[in-house]
């Protein structure tokens, strides 16, 4: 027993599996208090988007987009800097890729498409220097900086969209479809046969899926296998000492709020050119901001990311199944939700007991201080 | 141990205060009722809202609809919100069409045109109606000739709300929050602005405002609050959820408010009688019965699928709330102008601009 839990990634997961069951059994009680048909509804919740093959795409669509946003946030929480720059990096994102989509003429669909990628990314770079710069250099509270960037890129968001982007005549405030030949195509190759035709009919999985698994083995490398990354961990774990060590500290911020940006410009791109397929008004609700609950979830390690995400996205769309498919109220499909966020992003849960574990048999050779695993509990300050 | 017990104890503790503060009206939603009564019912119709219910105006009225007819032709009705993010819209439309059964399947709004417009051929023997907004019936690529699609002449119901802001006010001033800056909008405050100059006011004293979003009460306060600060004593919410907050503005400021969609005073009166007392009128756009009518019609087989039909004043599709507040607040004068103005309308001797041409 004492020996499966020295391994810290058995403990990881032992702790995850606990703080779910909590969560789901709490989410149950709740859901035995408020439904009329409890067990449907939460039937609808657990298995709901495993059930259908389209409720099964929502789910992976949505995680897509949580990934990269949670890789963003991991990034730049890594290094301690409590940055919310996400939402406002993935709305620009969103706003450019959708752009270059429409109004740039590049003939070639594969150009365009790419073009429009990149666009996004380094608009969530360029997006990310600037509360990185005050941050270093200025010392700005990167809270504050970033909240009142993301204001500003929301804005412009509404302005272009609004006066710029808007076809005369539109019903609502939205741009037109992205032309089909230049919306980029499903992740199944076309010589799938059958399974195309039902990935892209019933689904949305594009091929951002693969640049989603790109980014999260760049992420990790960048953070593991490279000096940019050990002195951005360094600067996370103890930043006078990093700067005692010799390392620029300014510029590692800087480029830590950057290339966070690059990923939540890709979210961003992912939702214009993925989900939607057009620019509309409101395309993010805040999905910025469920980047922390998935890099919080993941440790903010590259590599745990697309779990977290897709744990996450099934958590998110099962909700929305529960709510549309039961009578469970919205708030009350919330509060399920947030109870079990709640408990699987309490970090103490395990090693808590697993302390009293150790000191009860005596041990003291130091399993309860790596009981917090590489990348531990360093979210927040 | 006993300390976790304690732990334990407390959480089940809140989530039982949790679970106690939700709103128990779900036991009376017309969702549940659905189940019981599933074999007799004359026709099943789901009822897909892109919003939420709770609004007071536009979705809540289209429920009622559907209630009534639940109560009156022994239909079943569900009702699935598909929340306040666009991004769900899509597929929990998808989602219905395809997991839920249904002989109709009821959603409103132009942002769900074209979703259906693709939609509705896939399904060629289920039944679509939309409200608000049509499909387009000319498109050669798809085929919606299972869609019946209502709108409303808001330009109609608005000139009325604008003619009677423009008697009523006393400073010469009036204002209107629109949702957002789109052309269904717009048909509200073309009609609203033309009733207003033809009953004296100028154009510039008619203040134009989009509050952007349907669901931001606060924001649409803090416009109303401008307005009436600009010397505006009566503002018109053409705004959805958003507007609940111009009555508050309106309360706050003790200055008049028109609502929109539903007969709004008398829905807000059950919950807060002064803020009520601050809605002269609404113009309602009675989705409840039009859909009402649809449901009653497609019952008799005669609903007309695959076209689309446009409800004004004639047609009780929009219309002023003549409820107890207009006619506290109301002086007579102003009423036999009033329908008189409404008698002309009818007549056609007004024609109301619009920007659907």
């Amino acid at each position: 027993m004492r020996k499966i839990f020295a391994n810290a990634a058995v403990r990881e997961f032992i702790r995850i599996v606990l703080a779910v069951s909590i969560a789901l059994l709490l989410g149950l009680i709740v859901t035995l208090l408020v439904s009329e048909d409890p067990w449907g509804a939460y039937k609808a919740f657990l298995l709901g988007p495993l059930s259908k093959f389209n409720r099964f795409g929502d789910w992976i669509e949505e995680s897509i987009t949580l990934i990269f946003v949670g890789l963003s946030v991991a990034i730049v929480f890594k290094a301690k800097q409590f940055s919310l720059a996400a939402e406002g990096q993935l709305i620009l994102g969103a706003l450019v890729s959708g752009s270059v989509i429409l109004f740039v003429p590049i003939e070639s669909a594969f150009l365009r498409i790419t073009v429009a990628v990149l666009a996004a990314a380094a608009v969530g770079f360029i997006w990310g220097v600037i509360p990185g710069y005050l941050k270093a250099y200025l010392d700005a509270n990167e809270i504050v900086s970033t909240l009142m960037l993301n204001a500003i890129a929301l804005k412009m968001y509404d302005y272009f969209l609004t006066y710029h982007i808007k076809p005369e005549g539109a019903g609502y405030t939205a741009s037109d479809f992205l032309p089909k030949a230049y919306q980029v195509p499903s992740f199944m190759p076309k010589f799938a046969g059958n399974l195309y035709e039902m990935f892209s009919k019933q689904t949305n999985i594009t091929h951002f899926l693969y640049i989603m698994i790109a980014a999260c083995v760049i992420g990790w490398f960048l953070m593991y296998r490279t000096p940019f990354g050990y002195e951005l961990r360094m600067i996370g774990a103890n930043i006078k000492f990093a700067r005692y060590g010799g390392i620029n500290t300014k510029q590692v911020i800087v480029l830590a709020f950057a290339i966070s940006g690059i990923f939540a410009g890709l979210a961003g791109a992912h939702l214009a050119q993925g989900i939607h397929n057009k620019l509309i008004l409101n395309i993010s609700m805040g999905l910025g901001f469920e980047g922390i609950v998935v890099a919080t979830m993941a440790r903010n390690n590259p590599l745990f990311v697309p779990l977290s995400g897709l744990a996450y996205g099934y958590l998110r769309a099962g909700a929305d199944i529960m709510e549309r498919s039961s009578d469970m109220s919205r708030e009350m499909v919330l509060v399920v939700q947030a109870l079990i966020i709640l408990l699987v992003s309490a970090e103490g849960i395990l090693p808590v007991i697993q302390q009293r574990v150790n000191l009860n048999n005596g041990k003291g050779d130091g399993v309860g201080t790596a009981a917090v695993p590489e990348g531990g509990s360093d979210v927040i300050q | 141990m006993s300390k976790k017990l304690y732990v334990l104890v407390g959480l089940m503790v809140i989530v039982a205060m949790l679970a106690g503060c939700a709103p128990k009206p779900e036991a009376a939603a017309p969702e549940v009722v659905e189940e019981a009564a599933a074999p007799e019912c004359t026709l099943k119709i789901v009822n897909l809202i892109n919003g939420v219910q709770g609004d007071k105006s536009f979705f809540d009225s289209a429920v009622r609809g559907t209630t009534k007819a639940e109560a009156d032709y022994g239909v079943c009705v569900k009702v699935i919100e598909a929340g306040i993010d666009p991004a769900k819209w899509q597929p929990a439309l998808e989602d219905a069409a395809a997991n839920e059964d249904y002989d109709i399947l009821i959603i409103g709004t132009w942002q769900m045109t074209e979703f259906l417009q693709t939609l509705a051929q896939d399904y060629p023997d289920k039944k679509f109606m939309i409200y608000d907004a049509p499909v387009n019936y000319d498109d050669p690529d798809t085929d919606v000739s299972n869609v019946y699609s209502v709108s409303y002449k808001q330009n109609e119901g608005s000139y009325l709300a604008g003619y009677y802001a423009g008697l009523m006010t006393e400073t010469g001033i009036i204002g209107v929050v629109g949702g957002q800056d789109i052309p269904v909008i717009n048909d509200f405050i073309v009609g609203y602005k033309q009733g207003a100059m033809d009953a004296g006011l100028d154009e510039a004293n008619v203040i134009i405002q989009y509050a952007g979003s349907w669901n931001d009460p606060a924001k649409g306060k803090e416009i109303a609050l401008a307005m009436y600060q600009q010397g505006a004593d009566i503002v018109f919410q053409v705004a959805g959820g958003t507007g609940v907050g111009v009555f508050e503005a309106a309360k706050e400021m003790d200055k008049w408010a028109i609502g929109v969609d539903s007969d709004q005073a008398t829905i807000i009166e059950e919950t807060d009688p002064d803020q009520a007392a601050r809605i002269l009128t609404s113009m309602m756009k009675n989705v409840d019965n039009s859909l009402y009518r649809a449901i009653g019609l497609a019952l008799e087989g005669n609903l007309g699928y695959g076209a689309a039909e446009a409800l004004g004043v004639d047609e009780g599709g929009v219309g002023l709330a003549y409820n107890k507040f207009f006619d506290e607040n109301t002086p007579d004068d102003v009423k036999a102008q009033l329908e008189q103005v409404q008698q002309d309308l009818l007549d056609g001797k007004i024609t109301v601009d619009t920007v659907f041409k």
